[in-house]
């Protein structure tokens, strides 16, 4: 009997050291290459270099404008995410609190954008119309309406853990409903609210898409479309083109690694009880 | 923070706008804009401590795709700017997306300042609508000196519209390694035959005969299209005819007989067993190594295989042309990479003025080719070219000269990525080369019914 | 009352933004679809069901795309809740370093897309590439393959690659699942003697029932918009053996016809608010019950 816990135990151990060298050994490669020189790189082995290259991420930052990319992707990621968690919250609070006929539809309505496509060039048309091409401000407004579903998705599920008797204390209390909001709700949803905020950053900084059509200067692009074009140019480059991959890479791990501890508080009431 | 607020203005205004509770605010719209965008756009107006007054702070967008800009290209467009103000951006796309991008911008009426295309006088019609999408060139100074052949692929109704700086020497000759060939007693292959025997026997010794990029998507199509003029050698009439639609690709026996030995070459194992994922920045380095005898590649090729693979001598390899169906007719290129002035841009005359600089004479030949290693000649006159006495000797063992197909022919060139992809499924055996044929045929006839045609009309 | 604390006007932010940049354009698509719109003609005509019935017409190729879209759909909605699944029961209790593992599991839902794939166009490379050295060095060289060219194969190595990018995600929503059934249910249980194999079928499964819904419902949605994963790595090659609907939209849009590719993507569109409507009204009706 012991003997099989112990065995069960070698067993589940083993399968998940496997599973997470699998997950790692990727960006492993990708740094370690990242440190090697133009030759050593072109067979992408995992061995290590023969010489530390540190130099290659100066050479990148250099050549692949990488100051200016990071902050339009910190802009752009930036703003959408903190846009795109306030209006979903306040949506779901209120779609989620009053349940009639209209919110309820409302509500199916809004989630309906998760699985709806998008069309680049009807887009286009309605980005002049408003004079959002060609802005950051457009861009900024763009990634937070395509993460408006699944945020309010997320939120709405979450609100329900909340008790309700805060907000009649609220408005006895003679709190408007936006201070009231603000003030006493917000701080509740923390949890699903950290999720949410993890996820849209990590939406818009990965996209490379959307600024290739709806930016005409590449002054305004953000970080990951820069990869795309360095990749195009550096192409028998690969240490470079890895340097240039971890770059563009570490914010989002860094902001996941921060906000991981509350991902699946956030997800457990957001999503689950969806 | 101060970002963050304004966008949430702008949002506000657009909620009021599109409530319809009443038009945008044109003032508190301009002020939340320029708050937003903090780094560029400023740009125009913001001029007031410039030094020199005739200078310009001005910034020029110029779109164009991955591989057509040199480094050198940039560093002519820093000097520029530094001259005159203008500032050049250059907006490298990757290959793969760049014409999607290109149409959909063009299309959307937000096009940048100066944009490539591939010139071709069919194409920059029926693609890019050049005369409404452009600005017309005609008069200026550089017109005179590009080559008359290379300036009708971008004219339209004897306007000219494009610039095209490229290297107008034979397209894509097979570049091959002459140390194997005389190890192996072999000589220059002039027939289908010879090349399947070159092939063989240098696949016996133990070498890759060719090296094919197919991965890149574009550069395997070239063999199919680089001997057009040996089809119409074998079928007279038959170019007119395409456009004329008076024929199909699918009737074509030379096309088909070309096709099918490029399919027995794949399946013989002459281009690897892995040349479905083999890449074209991998070229010199498996030529210089000896690894492989052959490429597909332009004339700059030995000279960078020498730079990649120090060991490998440029005079080492030479050139001869596509052998596919017998062709032993020399194929030029007049088109290329070109760039275009957008006609809706705000900077038409600064753009003018960029492409002034850049053909000046000492430019042309400073920037486009002594620091260019990819080009050896340019389609202007008065340029010194770096043609060495090996490329010489190939361009006159040849005595016929023409132009590959897709100048020729009509809704050709848009479908090249396409092309591609049937080639592939045709090396893998999904596709015969017959069903290949057949549907560039029908990609042809959806576009000319899309450009509206009236000679596919019925 | 009510109408003083859930005042409507907190939704007009989130809706007004999705029913213009999301919605609107959506719409006009739908109408687009009906139309000869295409980049080499200035004027748009109304063409009725012409582009749909191209789109269904057997001398195209759009059936064996969706019927790849389904095949990808399916099969990678399997692969990753039962991985997903596994892992989440394996981290959740008794496992030493647990938090490291589900950090590093997760990782590879964080990476774009198109880093992931440049990454696996270098490991998945037949010549160089680090599978089939590693294979090599071990002394399967037998094994090694051609991954992302080979006919046969190269539609399950993108599924492959898109699992190993996408279970760690579904991963941690189990997982938040689990955390949510109550630990009083495993102990009176236990007491009863039962099974690990009577709990997971009596206990945890019933009861991760809602977020394996959830779970579902996002992998098949992700499933049928595929695009960038199928994009970066084959591009639909060789050949056309793995496009995929997305990337059909695509070559049409680049080969300038737009009627026709929008009329794909409504094709699609209405698919999948179907689907979807269809799993949100059993995740709401679950709710209910619950």
């Amino acid at each position: 009997m012991k003997n099989k816990k112990l065995l069960t135990s070698i067993v589940k151990n083993l399968v998940v050291w496997l599973t997470s060298a699998i997950m790692i050994i990727p960006l492993l490669l990708i740094l370690i290459n990242s440190l090697k020189d133009k030759y050593q790189s072109a067979s992408m082995s995992i061995n290590l270099p023969k010489v530390y290259h540190f130099e290659n991420y100066q050479t990148v930052i250099e050549q692949g404008k990488l100051v200016g990319s990071f902050f339009n992707s910190m802009f752009y990621a930036g703003s959408s995410m903190f846009l795109g968690v306030v209006l979903s919250a306040m949506a779901a609070y209120v779609l989620g609190r009053n349940r009639n006929r209209l919110n309820r539809f409302l509500y199916f309505f809004i989630i309906m954008g998760i699985a709806m496509p998008i069309n680049y060039v009807s887009l286009t048309k309605v980005m002049q119309l408003t004079h959002l091409m060609n802005t950051m401000a457009g861009l900024s407004l763009l990634y937070t309406a395509l993460q408006i579903p699944f945020s309010v998705f997320l939120v709405y599920g979450f609100i329900s853990t909340v008790p309700r008797d805060l907000d009649e204390a609220g408005i006895i209390d003679g709190c408007e409903p936006l201070r009231l909001f603000f003030s006493v709700i917000m701080p509740l949803l923390k949890p699903v609210l950290v999720t949410v905020l993890v996820l849209n950053f990590m939406t818009a900084w990965n996209d490379f898409t959307l600024p290739l059509y709806y930016s005409n200067s590449a002054t305004k692009w953000p970080m990951t479309l820069a990869v795309y074009t360095f990749f195009g140019q550096f192409e028998s480059q690969w240490n470079l083109v890895s340097a240039d991959i971890i770059l563009t890479s570490l914010p989002v791990i860094i902001i996941y690694l921060f906000g991981q501890k509350y991902i699946i508080s956030g997800m457990t009431a957001g999503s689950v009880k969806g | 923070m101060k970002r963050f607020l304004a966008v949430i203005l702008a949002l506000g205004l657009l909620v009021t706008a599109f409530a319809g509770c009443g038009s945008i605010d044109k003032t508190a719209d301009t002020t939340s804009a320029a708050a937003v965008e903090p780094v560029s756009s400023a740009a125009p107006a913001a001029t007031v401590a410039e030094p020199v007054p005739e200078k310009k702070d001005v910034t020029i967008s110029y779109m164009l795709s991955q591989g057509w800009l040199e480094d050198s290209e940039k560093e002519l467009g820093d000097k520029f700017a530094a001259e005159t103000g203008i500032k050049v951006d250059y907006q490298v796309i990757p290959s793969a997306q760049y014409f999607n991008v290109l149409l959909t911008k063009l299309n959307a009426g937000e096009c940048t300042d100066i944009f490539g295309s591939q010139s071709g006088k069919f194409d920059i019609v029926s693609q890019l609508n050049i005369e409404k999408n452009a600005v017309d060139l005609t008069g200026a100074e550089w017109i005179q000196r590009m080559d008359p052949l290379v300036t009708d692929q971008v004219s339209v109704n004897s306007k000219v519209y494009g610039l095209t700086i490229w290297d107008t020497s034979p397209s894509f000759p097979v570049v091959y390694n002459k140390k194997i060939f005389d190890k192996l007693g072999l000589s220059i292959p002039k027939t289908y035959a010879d090349l399947k025997n070159v092939c063989t026997k240098i696949l016996e010794s133990g070498v890759i005969p060719i090296y094919e990029p197919v991965a890149d998507g574009w550069h395997h199509v070239l063999w199919f299209p680089d001997i057009g003029p040996r089809y119409e050698e074998l079928e007279p009439g038959l170019i007119e005819k395409l456009n004329n639609n008076q024929t199909k690709f699918e009737d074509s026996a030379a096309m088909e007989l070309a096709l099918t030995q490029l399919q027995e070459m794949a399946k013989l194992g002459f281009f690897g067993k892995n040349f479905l994922s083999a890449t074209g920045a991998d070229t010199e380095n498996n030529l210089g190594t000896g690894k492989y005898a052959m490429a597909l590649s332009g004339f700059s090729t030995p000279s960078r295989i020498q730079e990649a693979v120090p060991e490998a001598k440029a005079t080492d390899f030479g050139f001869f042309e596509i052998p596919l169906a017998d062709n032993q007719i020399l194929c030029m290129q007049p088109s290329g990479p070109s760039r275009f002035i957008y006609s809706a841009s705000k900077y038409i005359e600064e753009a003018k003025e960029y492409f002034t600089y850049i053909t000046k004479q000492e430019n042309l030949q400073e920037y486009f080719l002594d620091k260019d290693t990819k080009k050896s000649n340019l389609c202007f006159t008065g340029v010194k070219n770096k043609l060495t006495d090996e490329m010489n000797n190939y361009i006159s063992s040849y005595e016929k000269k023409g132009s590959y197909l897709q100048i020729q022919v009509k809704y050709l060139n848009p479908q090249w990525m396409d092309i591609g992809k049937d080639m592939v499924a045709m090396f893998t055996g999904a596709m015969t080369p017959k069903d290949m044929l057949k549907s560039i045929d029908k990609r042809r006839a959806d576009q000319a019914k899309a450009a509206k045609d009236p000679l596919w009309a019925q | 009352m009510k109408k003083n604390i859930y005042p409507l006007y907190f939704t007009f932010g989130a809706l007004g933004l999705y029913l213009m940049l999301f919605v609107l354009p959506g719409v006009m698509g739908i109408f687009y679809s009906f139309t000869d719109w295409s980049s080499y003609s200035r004027e748009i005509n109304f063409i009725g069901f012409e582009n749909f019935k191209t789109v269904f017409s057997p001398d195209e190729h759009f059936v064996s795309y969706i019927f790849n879209t389904l095949q990808f759909t399916a099969i990678t909605v399997v692969a990753k809740t039962v991985l997903g699944l596994i892992f989440a029961l394996l981290l959740a209790e008794g496992i030493k370093g647990k938090d490291f593992h589900r950090a590093v599991i997760f990782m590879p839902a964080i990476l774009s897309v198109l880093i992931t794939g440049l990454i696996f166009r270098s490991i998945l490379n037949p010549e160089y590439g680090l599978l089939n050295e590693f294979l090599r060095f071990i002394g399967l060289g037998a094994l090694e393959q051609q991954w992302l060219t080979n006919v046969k194969l190269a539609l399950y190595s993108i599924m492959a690659v898109d699992t190993w990018k996408g279970m760690g995600y579904i991963m941690t929503i189990l997982l938040a699942g689990l955390q949510s059934i109550p630990r009083s249910y495993y102990e009176a249980s236990s007491i009863d003697g039962a099974s690990f194999w009577g709990n997971l079928r009596y206990i945890t499964l019933p009861m991760l029932m809602p977020a394996i819904t959830v779970t579902t419902v996002l992998n098949l949605l992700h499933g049928l918009k595929v695009f960038d994963i199928v994009y970066v790595l084959t591009n639909g090659g060789p050949g056309y053996v793995t496009e995929v609907l997305y990337t059909s939209v695509f070559k049409e849009f680049s080969l300038g016809k737009y009627g026709l590719g929008t009329a794909v993507s409504s094709v699609l569109f209405i698919f999948m608010v179907f689907v979807g409507y269809f799993v949100i009204r059993l995740m709401s009706r679950e709710e209910v019950e619950a």
